[in-house]
């Protein structure tokens, strides 16, 4: 049975590694040396430590933020700015400390998702929905919900600005009940989806009508500092668009009839509008079902894609009474599961449900985490702002290559391999994406670089020198490559391949007499090829695609 | 000759894979390969090209129910199509009975031309029942193959494929079929080539040529076993993706290289007002490739090409001109690109082999919202393209007096659309079509096939189908047989291990009475099997040869 009983004394760098693969946006070595000393619920706390705020995205031309009261350069076309808004998250993934704030933003991202070609007319809108996922990061899911439903950018989205009373916009209130909470049951009827009903989309949909943007940036949110939209109201803070009539909800939701307060003459206060959808989200969040499908979908982030009945019972049920138990706070949850047996493989003698290594890494991982993991260094954010995004902006055409467009998900729903049944993960996977992958290798060790500028490259034989344990010795040297860069333990065969085929040149080399002759004459000639051979050729395996 | 093309076409010309001359295929066939040929014979050589439209198409601003123009106009005033003026809809054909005179989209131009020529059918309101509201969901039932509360883990395409060329992956390519069983233009793989189990049946390439060098410049040897966990469930996975890659790459990249398209122009640019990012035609390049990959001879049975934007909750129309925006530029793309393919296929005497159709998640609701859209409906037509179809209008127009919820109610079931393609365009035996989980839909399948295999009894007089006389024989045995209508025929002679020991040269095959004469030679004393092969029908009978 799968447990969820902590593990027992300090980590050890097995298991600091794992934990630190799927919390973080990928480990440095300096951070596995750390945690490994830790036992799991002091790593817990520390993980469970925010990053700093990022400081503002630049525009290039003037070398300051577009974010109000700056506004972006009206001469430029939109789609700059999004682009450097991209650019902007992928280095605040990229500079993120060891600690589950931008791997949490990331999980939203997918769980909720904007696409940015709808918002990109108003630039600030995607810098502010990363903002607000990043202020909830490691808080309650229940208040980011609250905050997203009136998040500029999530208006535009998915039409929320569109919904007003006597012609509804179905379109954000379905979504909000299929994906971001109580998630879709067995169509028990025409419009009956056990967890919730086509009454309740209707009804929900009256209750959000109202809302529009704020593109002047005045609707302040006051706990969080993030401008917000903003009820529709005339001169007297009335709300004009807002359907004031009850709204009816289903058995789904115990029959509840939500109303609006202080209605007079067909219209109510600003504020009576807010209430109306803190109460609605409060409802939806008291169904179970809300606790187990956000459950779910984080098993699926930092566990495996498959939730066996066994998985159901013994880790989402009892982790859904808890998440309720404290009201939304996802903290509670990674608490357990993070620290958990089943987490690092040790609740059952069986290895076949073994979850060490067992999810395809998204091209995020693939770009960003290796990044991390051999600490290369990009141009300077501050000094060199141009060559910083000509960096990113080859990052992201490599992302597009491996199968993500960051930002715009085909579908409203997110990445495909999120949430698509059967393979999710899997979907990662097609031939071009595979190999697209494999060449990113190449790119690493043979830099990228823009008008004759180096902009970032992989040495792998200062990292060896720095690194390595006992680099003269060919197996110890391939052994820590394999610890490095491949999640689970490889069998002889494959070390062995690993070691002849790839870095002895087919058994031609004697690597111990290489290594001292590197080290006497500082010819690196012999070695450096071999390394890159081995470093490139490693990370074009099945292997290193998993963590 | 270049040593490499030499090499090249010796390899052909053993494997009996296909020679190009002036565009027509030809195949090359070696005295021992009459089992090939015979292996290749069992299947037709027919193609299946979907168009996905992603998001949910509006059926109704697509085909106009013309008459219930005021009803659909009251229903849809701020994007109803006209009915007066330079862009008003086009009336397909004013031959069709009231109830199912329909007025395609102004900007379906090309698709009005295909239908005059014979190469256009609309199939009206096509769903399922319980239509599930839900893009992904609803996606999810079309791609599988199933009703509202089946669900499978795979798609009928991949059902189909599995059962058609078992054994997959692991048989394949073979001599016999070198090419992909099914390709998605793109990069990703959806759950519609998904088989129950391992990898899917289809493959996803961009261009052929980047495909070949793509492939062929990375990857390392494979490791020799996987760990029992779901590490090695996965490393497994992605190694059966590299092998079909590694498999298919250079055959797609020789037939591509071989075929051609003909001087047809394929459409790039939606002339009208649109989005920016509406205005290119996404489908075009696609068709394209494929063209010229059906022209190199390949073997390939199913195609699906993607084109999204069809949630149209809002701005489906300019606000000042409802017969022109993003939905506008899609039905252009689509119908466009559609009739240039065509062109182009006839141009090099393809194109009869050749099916396509258009499917969506769902249509959408009658009434058009407050936004210039529509929202989630039911109920959509689907577009058939092609030269062996049975052009016309199948179903009727729906009755926008009588609707479910606002909605479109089903008049077909989508599987009642593709159960044609798989008994009658793929010519499937029942068996398979249980495989597929279409056989209750054999009965009600829609009729618009026209180039259907003729069964055996359709072909042969009843009672004269094929007679071998004398039998038993001492050397010679004349083969009559009579046609109803002409086909392709092939007559050869076998021994009982299913060994070939010849076959008549070019056998009469029209229409009316025929007969041919077979000499034994050298062939020792005996029972044999004379077999005729009428397009995919065959007549076997039982000679005994007494010396």
């Amino acid at each position: 049975m799968a447990s969820l009983a902590p593990v027992i004394g300090v980590l050890g760098n097995q298991r600091a590694a794992h934990l630190l693969r799927r919390a973080t946006m990928g480990p440095r070595l300096s951070d596995i040396a750390i945690y490994a000393q830790l036992d799991a619920q002091s790593a817990f706390n520390a993980l469970n430590q925010a990053d700093p705020t990022p400081s503002l995205p630049k525009d290039p031309n003037t070398n300051s933020d577009w974010i109000f009261p700056n506004f972006p350069d009206p001469n430029q076309i939109n789609d700059i700015w999004s682009d450097l808004t991209r650019y902007w998250w992928l280095e605040t993934q990229r500079a993120s400390g060891p600690n589950l704030t931008e791997r949490m933003v990331w999980f939203y991202h997918t769980h909720i998702p904007v696409i940015m070609t709808r918002i990109s007319w108003a630039p600030q809108f995607a810098v502010d929905y990363l903002r607000l996922l990043r202020h909830h990061a490691l808080g309650n899911y229940k208040e980011l919900v609250k905050a997203i439903c009136i998040d500029n950018a999530m208006l535009v989205h998915l039409d929320g600005t569109l919904n007003v009373k006597g012609a509804p916009q179905e379109n954000f209130g379905r979504e909000f009940l299929e994906l971001f909470t109580v998630g879709k049951g067995p169509e028990v009827n025409l419009g009956d989806y056990t967890y919730f009903t086509e009454v309740d989309v209707k009804a929900l949909t009256r209750v959000l009508t109202g809302w529009t943007v704020d593109s002047s940036f005045q609707t302040v949110d006051a706990l969080t500092g993030i401008p917000s939209g903003k009820v529709k109201a005339d001169i007297n803070n009335n709300a004009t668009q807002h359907d004031v009539s009850t709204k009816q909800f289903s058995s789904a939701f115990n029959s509840n009839a939500i109303q609006t307060a202080g209605v007079v003459n067909g219209t109510c206060p600003s504020s009576s509008v807010v209430q109306e959808l803190h109460d609605a989200v409060d409802m939806v969040f008291a169904s179970p079902n809300t606790a187990k499908h956000i459950v779910r979908r984080v098993y699926r982030q930092f566990l495996y894609f498959d939730i066996t009945q066994e998985i159901e019972t013994d880790i989402i049920e009892p982790l859904a009474s808890t998440l309720m138990a404290n009201n939304y706070d996802l903290m509670s949850v990674l608490e357990i599961l993070l620290q958990s047996e089943h987490f690092f493989d040790l609740d059952t003698p069986q290895t076949n449900d073994n979850s060490v290594g067992a999810i395809i890494k998204s091209p995020i991982e693939v770009v960003i985490s290796t990044m991390r993991f051999f600490e290369l260094s990009v141009p300077n954010p501050t000094t060199q702002l141009n060559q910083h995004y000509a960096l990113y902006s080859q990052l992201l055409g490599q992302l597009s290559l491996q199968g993500i467009e960051l930002f715009e998900p085909v579908d409203v729903a997110g990445y495909d391999p999120y949430f698509q049944v059967p393979v999710f993960h899997r979907y990662w996977i097609s031939a071009n994406y595979l190999a697209n992958r494999y060449k990113f290798s190449e790119w690493l060790i043979n830099g990228f670089s823009s008008g004759g500028n180096l902009l970032m490259k992989l040495d792998i034989l200062p990292f060896v020198m720095s690194h390595a344990n006992q680099p003269s010795d060919a197996d110890a040297l391939v052994q820590d490559f394999v610890d490095w860069l491949i999640p689970i333990a490889l069998d002889n065969a494959r070390l062995t391949y690993f070691r002849d085929e790839l870095l002895l040149n087919a058994g031609s080399l004697n690597w111990t007499n290489e290594w001292n002759n590197y080290l006497q004459t500082n010819n690196d000639a012999v070695v450096k090829t071999q390394l890159e051979k081995l470093a490139r050729c490693m990370m074009q395996t099945p292997e290193f695609q998993l963590y | 000759m270049k040593r490499r093309d030499f090499v090249k076409l010796s390899s052909l010309l053993s494997t009996g894979m296909l020679l190009k001359f002036n565009g027509v295929p030809l195949y090359a066939f070696d005295e021992e390969s009459i089992l090939h040929k015979i292996a290749k014979n069992s299947l037709n050589d027919k193609i299946l090209v979907l168009i996905e439209m992603h998001g949910g198409n509006d059926g109704l601003n697509t085909v106009v129910p013309i008459n219930q123009y005021p009803t659909y106009y009251n229903y849809r005033a701020n994007i109803a199509i006209p009915e007066n003026g330079l862009r008003k809809f086009i009336t397909l054909d004013t031959n069709l009975p009231d109830n199912r005179q329909l007025g395609l989209h102004p900007d379906m131009t090309a698709a009005k031309a295909m239908y005059d020529e014979g190469n256009f059918a609309v199939i009206q309101n096509v769903s399922y029942e319980n239509m599930n509201g839900s893009h992904f969901r609803s996606r999810d039932v079309w791609m599988m193959g199933g009703g509202y509360n089946d669900y499978y883990s795979s798609g009928w395409m991949g059902r189909y494929l599995d059962y058609t060329y078992p054994g997959y992956p692991d048989n394949y390519p073979s001599p016999q079929i070198p090419d992909p069983l099914a390709i998605e233009m793109g990069n990703g793989v959806s759950l519609a080539f998904h088989r129950e189990q391992g990898i899917p049946a289809g493959l996803s390439i961009t261009d052929p040529v980047g495909f070949f060098n793509l492939i062929n410049s990375v990857g390392v040897d494979a490791p020799l076993s996987f760990p029992d966990t779901h590490a090695g469930d996965e490393i497994e996975y992605i190694l059966q993706i590299e092998k079909q890659a590694n498999a298919y790459a250079e055959r797609l990249k020789d037939v591509y290289e071989a075929g051609m398209n003909s001087n047809t122009v394929y459409p790039q640019l939606y002339p009208f007002i649109a989005p920016a990012s509406a205005k290119n035609n996404p489908l075009a390049p696609q068709l394209k490739v494929i063209a010229r990959l059906i022209s190199g001879g390949v073997g390939t049975k199913i195609f699906i090409c993607r084109i999204g934007g069809f949630d149209t909750h809002a701005n489906q129309v300019v606000n000042n001109n409802p017969t022109m925006g993003g939905h506008a530029a899609l039905l252009y793309h689509i119908s466009s690109a559609m009739k240039a393919f065509y062109a182009d296929l006839q141009n090099m005497g393809l194109a009869d082999r050749v099916l396509s159709m258009t499917f969506s998640e769902f249509g959408r609701r009658v009434a058009s919202n407050a936004s210039y859209g529509t929202d989630h409906g039911n109920a959509a037509p689907m577009m058939i393209f092609g030269t062996c179809i049975n052009p016309g209008v199948y179903g009727v127009n729906p009755d926008l007096a009588n609707l479910e919820s606002g909605n479109v109610p089903m008049e077909f079931d989508y599987r009642q659309v593709f159960t044609s393609v798989v008994k009658d365009w793929f010519n499937a035996p029942d068996q398979a079509l249980q495989e597929v989980h279409f056989e209750n839909f054999v009965e009600s399948r829609i009729d618009y096939v026209r180039c259907k295999p003729l069964s055996t009894s359709e072909l042969f007089q009843d009672r004269f189908a094929m007679n071998c006389y004398p039998n038993p024989t001492n050397q010679e045995i004349y083969i009559d047989y009579t046609l109803k209508e002409a086909a392709e025929i092939r007559i050869a002679m076998y021994d009982l291990t299913g060994r070939s020991l010849g076959e008549i040269d070019n056998p009469p095959s029209g229409p009316g009475s025929h007969s041919v004469m077979f000499d034994f030679g050298q062939v020792i004393s005996g029972t044999y099997l004379v077999r005729l092969f009428a397009n995919d029908a065959v007549i076997t009978r039982k000679v005994i040869l007494a010396k």
